[in-house]
């Protein structure tokens, strides 16, 4: 993890550069000392800011050592300490001469003026996130909207920061200022706008749509002619942008890689119908096309070589990457021992049903699967309720030396961890893909 | 696990910041250089 910890120590020197710079350049000042603070939120808050689009854009060098779920859950926290730090910064400059004037007088320079529209904007930008997070907005509509106001947020705080901050005097900081703001909105217009094009030129095409369970499908696609399968390690991801019939949605969303990268003719994902776009992934026919930018993620068993004895836990659709695992383990006639505890409402929604007892019917891997329904039929002869303290217990035996790959709904995984933890399950025993990024 | 470390990563991060603005803000006041 040297790599991972080199490049958190880079992005501190960097966010942390103009406030030496500044100290260099003026080490004194006749302001006070909150009104000095407050200039050194807006520095901070500024490079913080000019970062989100690098950490947001997908960049397979900065996500590798941690993998991008983090890498976004760290966007999304940095974005809430630049707000507060931008929220402050006029607030602390009111202690200054000026007073209060800066914030609700009209008098103002322009630049300033400018400050007061971006933390607007700032603010417009946290609203729909939390819409976003409550599940009220369209995930499109909010990436648009995120598109939006992401970049004229960048805009105005880089022109009025660099005509009005009072620590912009000097030619270091200028050009670090320019150089910040110039990769910030080259990074913005190669994701949003060259990638997609690029990726375009060489879709995948799908080869094979497959039911799986109820409301869950299978789609094969294989490589462009002339060209390798991506490489990719069991339990990965992939962003998808189907382009099918002319009713039909064009989105790009993300989907676990649920076949082995032993199979090197296609790659797959199980897609389950919960949202307006996954409702018509059933429509996808071989012959489709899509683009595909991949692989992402650090939820793999290959990453972990010492842990000889798993304990799989999956509820519902958050099976797949398991599912990848599970076949790479049989294709490499792994001698790896696997407990899988898999929550499903109804024996209909369990996905891959019988491929997972062949599996487990065989001498390698040595898989054990135990269901678990919440809503288990008459003649259910499996578990049923919900995966808990007890079943872990009775099922796993011993959790020394145990290792867990958690994945499914975020209430069943942070169940899970919380029963682990009080049974002393050590943190780095424990492994969970964040299945959405809006969370 | 992951996130723990990441949260305990940011929240270093976000004092490591703050006190640096902090510091810088002091050192002017105080016209320490």
């Amino acid at each position: 993890m040297l790599g991972g910890f080199l490049r958190i120590v880079l992005y501190i020197v960097i966010v942390l550069l103009p406030l030496f710079l500044a100290a260099l350049y003026k080490p004194k000042t006749d302001n006070g000392f909150l009104y000095e603070v407050g200039r050194g939120f807006a520095l901070i808050s500024f490079m913080v800011l000019n970062f989100q689009p690098l950490l947001a854009s997908r960049f397979k060098w900065i996500e590798r050592p941690f993998g991008l779920d983090i890498v976004i859950r760290h966007h999304k926290y940095m974005a809430v300490f630049a707000t507060f730090l931008l929220i402050c910064h006029p607030l602390l400059l009111s202690t200054g001469k000026k007073g209060f004037s800066i914030i609700i007088g009209t008098g103002v320079p322009w630049p300033v003026w400018l400050g007061k529209i971006a933390i607007v904007v700032l603010l417009a930008n946290m609203f729909f996130n939390f819409v976003n997070i409550k599940g009220r907005l369209k995930f499109e509509v909010w990436r648009n909207i995120h598109d939006l106001l992401g970049p004229l947020l960048l805009v105005l705080i880089f022109v009025h920061s660099f005509f009005q901050g009072g620590d912009l005097k000097n030619r270091q900081l200028e050009l670090l200022w320019s150089l910040m703001f110039g990769v910030a909105v080259s990074v913005f217009i190669y994701h949003r706008l060259i990638r997609p094009r690029l990726l375009k030129k060489h879709p995948y095409m799908v080869i094979e749509v497959a039911r799986e369970a109820k409301g869950v499908w299978t789609v094969k696609l294989a490589p462009p002619e002339g060209f390798r399968r991506y490489d990719y390690l069991p339990g990965q991801f992939q962003f998808l942008t189907f382009f099918r019939a002319k009713d039909l949605p064009v989105e790009e969303h993300h989907w676990t890689i649920s076949c082995s990268p032993t199979e090197d003719r296609y790659v797959s994902s199980t897609i389950k119908e919960v949202g307006d776009f996954t409702s018509t992934i059933g429509k996808t026919k071989p012959g489709d096309t899509a683009s595909v930018h991949a692989p992402f993620g650090r939820f793999s068993y290959v990453l972990h070589p010492e842990e000889r004895d798993l304990v799989f836990i999956a509820g519902g659709i958050g099976m797949t990457p398991l599912m990848s695992m599970l076949r790479h383990m049989r294709e490499m006639q792994s001698e790896i021992h696997v407990l899988l505890l898999y929550a499903n409402k109804t024996e209909e929604d369990i996905v891959f049903r019988r491929e997972l007892h062949e599996i487990a019917a065989g001498i390698r891997p040595r898989l054990k699967i135990i269901h678990v329904l919440s809503e288990a039929g008459v003649g259910w002869q499996g578990e049923s309720g919900f995966i808990d303290s007890g079943k872990i217990e009775r099922y796993c035996g011993t959790l020394a030396g145990k290792a867990f790959y958690l994945c499914g709904p975020e209430g069943l995984v942070d169940g899970i961890i919380r029963i682990l933890r009080t049974k002393g399950v050590r943190d780095n025993r424990i492994h969970r893909e964040i299945f959405s990024f809006v969370q | 696990m992951r996130i723990t470390k990441l949260k305990n990563v940011t929240a270093l991060m976000i004092i490591i910041f703050v006190l640096s603005a902090v510091i810088l803000a002091l050192i002017r006041y105080l016209k320490i250089v």
